[in-house]
């Protein structure tokens, strides 16, 4: 009897986890998702550029660098299906929606923070992602992922 | 500027618009059919290789492995001095004269057959279990509890009979060869990067099909048991009462349990031996063989 629970354990308290994971995991995601739309349509008319240089008719007072960056990690349920699809191959779409979280997340926060320093805009703006090893796995497993938008925020001057 | 009024673009294209549950289910149901299939596969393979070894290579390979077992479970005996190793001589000769009876009703058996006592497998803060099992290269090991716990002669035959049936179809070698090709693909899987998770799946479900197999051997075993204890005893007396005994044992576990079993209930094997020996006209009601340890005991008790 004791090895029969055993062997049920090993099976339910997964399973149980992965539906705690699944039902928490997707009420965040669209809370999040939810409020990165209200903070992309309040910030819309800011022009972020991925323009090298500034076009030559601006009169650029100051120029600053700003970045917003994210770590995020995966949650079990994700991960299991990742893992799960790593097998068979094809579109890891619960990665999708994570990575794409984080992307708008990053720029967002770069966005709020040239908002928030009185520029006018942010020109070439760049992503960059890396990963963060973890501990267990001898470093090749993935703790979480980073990433940060950056860009040049520039002052416009008063002709 | 101030005119100027945009709309967010819409970047639903990166997000994958499907359930993730239903990417879930369809997933499981595809790796767990992928490994019941790989399961199916290396069964039917073993299954179709093992008749071609002959059972001197067996025996040669694995006669290290038997003299290591027989010598930690002479080893262990040692260890236990006292009071009961004349139990166990005693034990040790009626196993030995069993298994020597048995043989004799199979002369086309090729095996040098070994019998030993041990409690293997036991962990130390579980209840000796009962039990008795085949070793490839002919070895037997049956537990003491299960000696100690045995009301006749008969009922030790029986278990020696079926493992003697589980040597006739060579499930010993079956079940280690099932086991090796199995672990090592699903160390393959593993290995491969993906979670832990899924090789638990694959696993399960490999077991499961295995064990379907693994009860159908079984009962083979049983069936080739009782031939040689009526062949040898001339009635089949006594040869239910180990089942029994793990019957009692079984009764709160209850059916859900069978998927996961590797033997079928004994409720189910004490009513198919019962119906085969009806077959056969073999009768239960015959007397039984005492145990000759049982009679020192209750000799010494008066």
């Amino acid at each position: 009897m004791e090895a029969f629970w055993g062997g049920w354990l090993h099976l339910l308290l997964p399973i149980c986890l992965l539906m705690v994971a699944f039902v928490v995991g997707s009420q965040r995601e669209q809370n999040h998702f939810r409020k990165l739309k209200e903070r992309e349509y309040k910030t819309r008319t800011f022009p972020t550029l991925t323009f090298r240089q500034a076009p030559p008719s601006w009169t650029i007072e100051s120029s600053d660098l700003v970045m917003g960056s994210v770590v995020i990690s995966l949650d079990y349920f994700k991960r299991f299906l990742a893992g799960l699809r790593s097998l068979v191959g094809g579109r890891v779409g619960s990665y999708e929606s994570l990575l794409d979280r984080a992307r708008r997340e990053s720029l967002l926060r770069m966005k709020e923070v040239a908002i928030k320093g009185g520029y006018d805009a942010v020109i070439n703006v760049r992503f960059e992602t890396s990963r963060l090893a973890s501990s267990g796995q001898n470093g090749s497993g993935t703790a979480g992922v980073e990433l940060m938008a950056y860009g040049t925020a520039i002052k416009l001057g008063s002709e | 500027m101030a005119q100027f009024n945009p709309k967010l673009p819409d970047d639903s294209i990166n997000l994958n618009q499907a359930s993730p549950l239903r990417e879930l289910l369809i997933l499981v149901g595809a790796v767990g059919a992928g490994a019941a299939l790989l399961a199916i596969l290396v069964g039917f393979t073993i299954d179709s290789l093992i008749p071609h070894i002959p059972i001197a290579v067996e025996q040669k390979i694995f006669s290290p492995i038997v003299d290591f077992m027989k010598r930690s479970s002479e080893d262990l005996a040692q260890e236990e001095v006292g009071k009961d190793v004349e139990r166990k001589k005693l034990q040790q000769k009626k196993l030995e004269e069993i298994l020597a009876n048995l043989v004799k009703h199979w002369p086309e058996s090729n095996y040098q057959y070994q019998i030993g006592i041990w409690d293997f497998g036991a962990s130390p803060d579980e209840k000796p279990l009962p039990n008795a099992a085949a070793f490839p290269g002919g070895y037997i090991l049956v537990t003491p509890s299960l000696l100690d716990g045995a009301s006749s002669e008969n009922e030790i035959a029986m278990v020696v009979g079926h493992e003697l049936g589980h040597f006739r179809n060579r499930d010993h070698l079956r079940g280690l060869g099932k086991e090796v090709v199995f672990s090592l693909l699903l160390a393959a899987i593993g290995s491969s990067g993906t979670s832990q998770m899924v090789s638990t799946i694959a696993q399960y479900v490999g077991n499961l099909a295995n064990r379907s197999f693994s009860r159908v051997q079984e009962s083979q075993a049983d069936a080739f048991g009782l031939s040689l204890v009526a062949a040898h005893y001339g009635h089949v007396g006594g040869t239910t009462s180990f089942f029994e005994r793990m019957s009692a044992e079984e009764t709160n576990s209850k059916m859900l349990l069978r998927y996961f079993r590797t033997h079928p209930l004994s409720q189910t094997r004490i009513d198919d031996l019962r119906t085969l020996a009806s077959e056969h006209q073999w009768s239960f009601s015959q007397e039984v063989v005492g145990l000759p340890w049982e009679k020192k005991r209750s000799e010494s008790l008066d």
